[in-house]
C-alpha cells in the first residue's frame, strides 16, 4: 500500500457549533484525520466583568456570579458571598449555611445532568438520555422558581445569608424529588452505562495523566475522573460540609468515560448530601442585616468553592471603600481548558469533541 | 481543613534558601522580587516541606506604582494553602513566567497579560486570549480610560449616600410610579382637589394632549386627509387600478 501524504490544514470547529457548548472555537490542524494541533480561541462572551465589579458595590456584584456559569447560579453565588464574608469577617446563621448546602447540591444535580446529557449527545447517542436527565432537571429549576422567583440567574445567596427563606410548599416538592432520584440516577445509567455507543466512543479516549491533571491545575470531575480524590468539600468545608457524610468518587482510567460515571455518581451523593441537610435543617433567621454600602477593611482573601465545574475561587482585593478594588475569579472553566490541547493532539475530530464535552465547559464563566 | 501557611512563614522560608528573594511580608503573604519568582516556585513546588504542587490561581493586581502577581498555592498531599506575590514595576511590567513549573498558569498568565498588560517572559504563546489582536491597551490597568484631572468614568459614590452638606434628595414630586411602590396611590388621589366634584370619572373631559393620535372631535378619516401626501398616493394608486379594469 502506498503512502498517501497530504500537506497539514486548518479546520475551525466553532464559534457557531452545538458541540462547543458555547460561542468558543477550536482552530485544528490536521495531518488527514489526525490533529497535529489545536488552538482555542476565546473571548466571543467576554463581558468584562471584573472590571465592571470594580465600579459596583459588593452587592451589586453577586448578579455577576450568576451570569458566569449560568448552568450553576447557585455555586457562583455562593463562591462570591463566602469570599466577600472572608473578606469582612461576617458569621452566617446556621439555618442560611444549610440552605446554602442544599441549594447548591441541588445546582450540582441540575448541572451535571446537563453536562451527562449533552456528553452522550456529543457521542452521537442523540437526545433520549439528555430529555431523561432535563426532566428531573426542570423540577429542580421548579424548586428554584418557587424559593426564590428565578430558574437560571437566581441570584439568591446574599453577603451574610440567603435572600428568602423557603416557602412551605417546598419541603415536600423536594422530599418526593429525593426519594425518586436514587430510581431516576439509576434509569440514567441503565440507559447508558451499557450503551455500545457511548462505550465506543468515550472509552480509552482523552485519557488525563493523574500528574499532568495536577500539574495543569485540572479541578472538579476532570481531576477526579484521573483518579485523584480531591474535593474542595472535603479538604477543604465550607458552610456546614464537615457534618455532612459522602464520598468522593474517583475514576480509573482517566479516560472521557471516567469523567461522565464519576459525574453520575456525585449526583448520588449529592442526594445523600441533601437528605442529611433537610433533616438536620434547624429554625432561624437566614441572613444577618446588613448595611447596603458594604464597606469590608483593607485587605484580601481569596475563597474557593467546588462547583460543580470544579474549584471555584474568588479572589477579591478591598481597600477599604464600597465597591472592590481588584475582583478576580478562578473559573474552573477556563482552567481546565489548559488540558485541551494536549488531550485532542492526536484524535481525530469526532474524538475531540467527546473529550471537549467530558470537560464540561461553559463559555460564560471561560469568558467571564 | 485546609491549613493556610502564613505569609510569615513562607517568607522565612524562602528566606532560608534565597536570602535577597524576599521584598515583603505581611499575615497573608510574601512578596518577592520578580526576577525570582521562578526559582522560588520551582523550590516551593519540589521542597518536600511546602510541597506547592497545584496553582489555585493566577491573577495582576494594579497597583498605581507597581504590579503585583498573586500566586495562590497550595499542597494536596499536607492540605495547606499559600500566597505568594511577585511586585514589578509597572514600566515595563516583566514577569517571568512560570509555566515551566505549573503548566496550569498558561492560561491564567495570557489572561493577565491581555486585560492587565504584564508581560510574561518565557510564556510559550503570549498572546491576547478575550480581547482581538490590536485593542487598545489594557482595560484592568486602574489608570485605563482616565481622563484629564483624575476624573474615573463610572460609579463616584455610592448612591446611598449623600455629598457634603446635603442630607436627603431633593424633593421632585411624587410620580404615580414612586405612589405604585410605597402604596400611597389613595394619598395622592386625596390630596389633590378634584377638578369636577361630582361627575364620574369616565365622563369626564380629557385634554387632548401632544401624544395623543387623533385630536378630539375629528373623526379618523379628517385626520389622514390632513396627512396630504400619503393619502394622495393611496388615491392616485386606486385610480390607477380603476383604469387597468376595464
Amino acid at each position: 500500500m502506498t503512502e498517501l501524504r497530504t500537506p497539514p490544514y486548518v479546520v475551525n470547529i466553532g464559534p457557531q457549533h452545538p458541540s462547543t457548548h458555547g460561542v468558543f472555537r477550536v482552530k485544528a490542524t490536521l495531518d488527514g484525520e489526525r490533529i497535529i494541533d489545536a488552538e482555542m480561541v476565546l473571548g466571543y462572551l467576554h463581558r468584562s466583568m471584573e472590571k465592571l465589579a470594580e465600579e459596583r458595590t459588593f452587592t451589586q456584584n453577586i448578579p455577576f456570579t450568576d451570569r458566569m456559569d449560568y448552568l450553576a447560579a447557585m455555586t457562583g453565588n455562593l463562591g462570591y458571598c463566602l469570599a466577600v464574608e472572608k473578606l469582612a469577617g461576617i458569621e452566617v446563621p446556621e439555618r442560611a449555611q444549610y440552605l446554602r448546602v442544599i441549594f447548591a447540591e441541588l445546582q450540582r444535580i441540575a448541572s451535571h445532568c446537563m453536562a451527562n446529557g449533552t456528553f452522550v449527545n456529543d457521542c452521537g447517542a442523540w437526545q433520549t438520555p439528555l430529555m431523561y436527565m432535563f426532566r428531573e432537571r426542570e423540577r429542580i429549576l421548579d424548586l428554584f422558581e418557587m424559593t426564590c422567583g428565578a430558574r437560571l440567574t437566581t441570584n439568591y445567596m446574599r453577603i451574610g445569608g440567603v435572600s428568602f427563606d423557603v416557602p412551605d410548599e417546598f419541603y415536600p416538592a423536594v422530599n418526593s424529588l429525593m426519594a425518586e432520584m436514587p430510581d431516576r440516577i439509576a434509569e440514567y445509567e441503565g440507559l447508558t452505562l451499557d450503551n455500545e455507543i457511548l462505550l465506543a466512543r468515550a472509552r480509552d479516549i482523552g485519557v488525563l495523566r493523574p500528574d499532568v491533571a495536577i500539574n495543569s491545575s485540572a479541578t472538579g470531575p476532570l481531576l477526579r475522573g484521573s483518579g485523584i480524590a480531591w474535593d474542595v468539600r472535603k479538604a477543604d468545608p465550607y458552610c456546614v460540609y464537615d457534618r455532612m457524610e459522602f464520598d468522593i468518587p474517583i475514576g480509573r482510567n482517566g479516560d472521557c468515560f471516567d469523567r461522565f460515571i464519576v459525574r453520575m455518581e456525585e449526583m448520588r451523593q449529592s442526594v445523600r448530601i441533601i437528605k442529611q441537610a433537610l433533616e438536620q435543617l434547624p429554625a432561624g433567621p437566614v441572613n444577618v442585616p446588613l448595611p447596603l454600602a458594604l464597606k469590608p477593611p483593607p485587605g484580601e482573601a481569596y475563597a474557593r468553592i467546588e462547583s460543580p465545574k470544579g474549584e471555584l475561587g474568588f479572589y477579591l482585593v478591598s481597600d477599604g471603600g464600597p465597591t472592590p478594588y481588584r475582583w478576580h475569579v478562578r473559573s474552573p472553566s477556563y482552567i481546565n481548558l489548559t488540558v485541551l490541547k494536549d488531550m485532542v493532539v492526536g484524535l481525530s475530530i469526532a474524538d475531540a469533541i467527546v473529550s471537549l464535552g467530558s470537560i464540561d465547559i461553559n463559555v460564560g464563566e471561560i469568558d467571564r | 481543613m485546609t491549613q493556610t501557611i502564613s505569609g510569615h512563614e513562607l517568607a522565612a522560608r524562602i528566606r532560608a534558601r534565597f536570602p535577597d528573594a524576599v521584598l515583603e511580608e505581611d499575615d497573608v503573604c510574601a512578596v518577592v522580587k520578580a526576577e525570582n519568582i521562578v526559582e522560588v516556585a520551582l523550590f516551593l513546588r519540589d521542597d518536600p516541606e511546602t510541597d506547592a504542587k497545584y496553582l489555585n490561581n493566577l491573577c495582576g493586581v494594579d497597583w498605581l506604582d507597581y504590579f503585583e502577581v498573586v500566586y495562590n498555592i497550595s499542597s494536596m498531599v499536607k492540605n495547606t494553602m499559600m500566597t505568594l506575590k511577585a511586585r514589578t514595576d509597572r514600566d515595563p511590567g516583566v514577569v517571568p513566567s512560570v509555566t515551566p513549573v505549573w503548566k496550569g498558569a498558561d492560561l491564567q498568565e495570557r489572561e493577565a497579560f491581555d486585560l492587565m498588560g504584564i508581560r510574561f517572559e518565557g510564556h510559550p504563546s503570549l498572546k491576547r486570549i478575550f480581547l482581538w489582536e490590536g485593542f487598545p491597551g489594557h482595560p484592568l490597568r486602574k489608570d485605563y480610560l482616565a481622563l484629564p484631572g483624575g476624573y474615573k468614568p463610572g460609579l463616584q459614590r455610592f448612591p446611598y449616600e449623600f455629598p457634603e452638606g446635603q442630607t436627603s434628595y431633593p424633593y421632585l414630586g411624587r410620580t404615580p410610579h414612586a405612589d405604585l411602590m410605597l402604596g400611597t396611590a389613595h394619598q395622592s388621589a386625596e390630596a389633590e382637589p378634584e377638578a369636577e366634584p361630582g361627575v364620574p370619572m369616565s365622563e369626564r373631559a380629557v385634554e387632548p394632549h401632544a401624544g395623543l393620535a387623533v385630536p378630539r372631535g375629528e373623526e379618523p378619516g379628517q385626520q389622514a386627509a390632513r396627512a396630504g401626501q400619503v393619502t394622495d398616493l393611496t388615491v392616485k394608486d386606486d385610480k390607477a387600478n380603476e383604469d387597468d379594469v376595464p
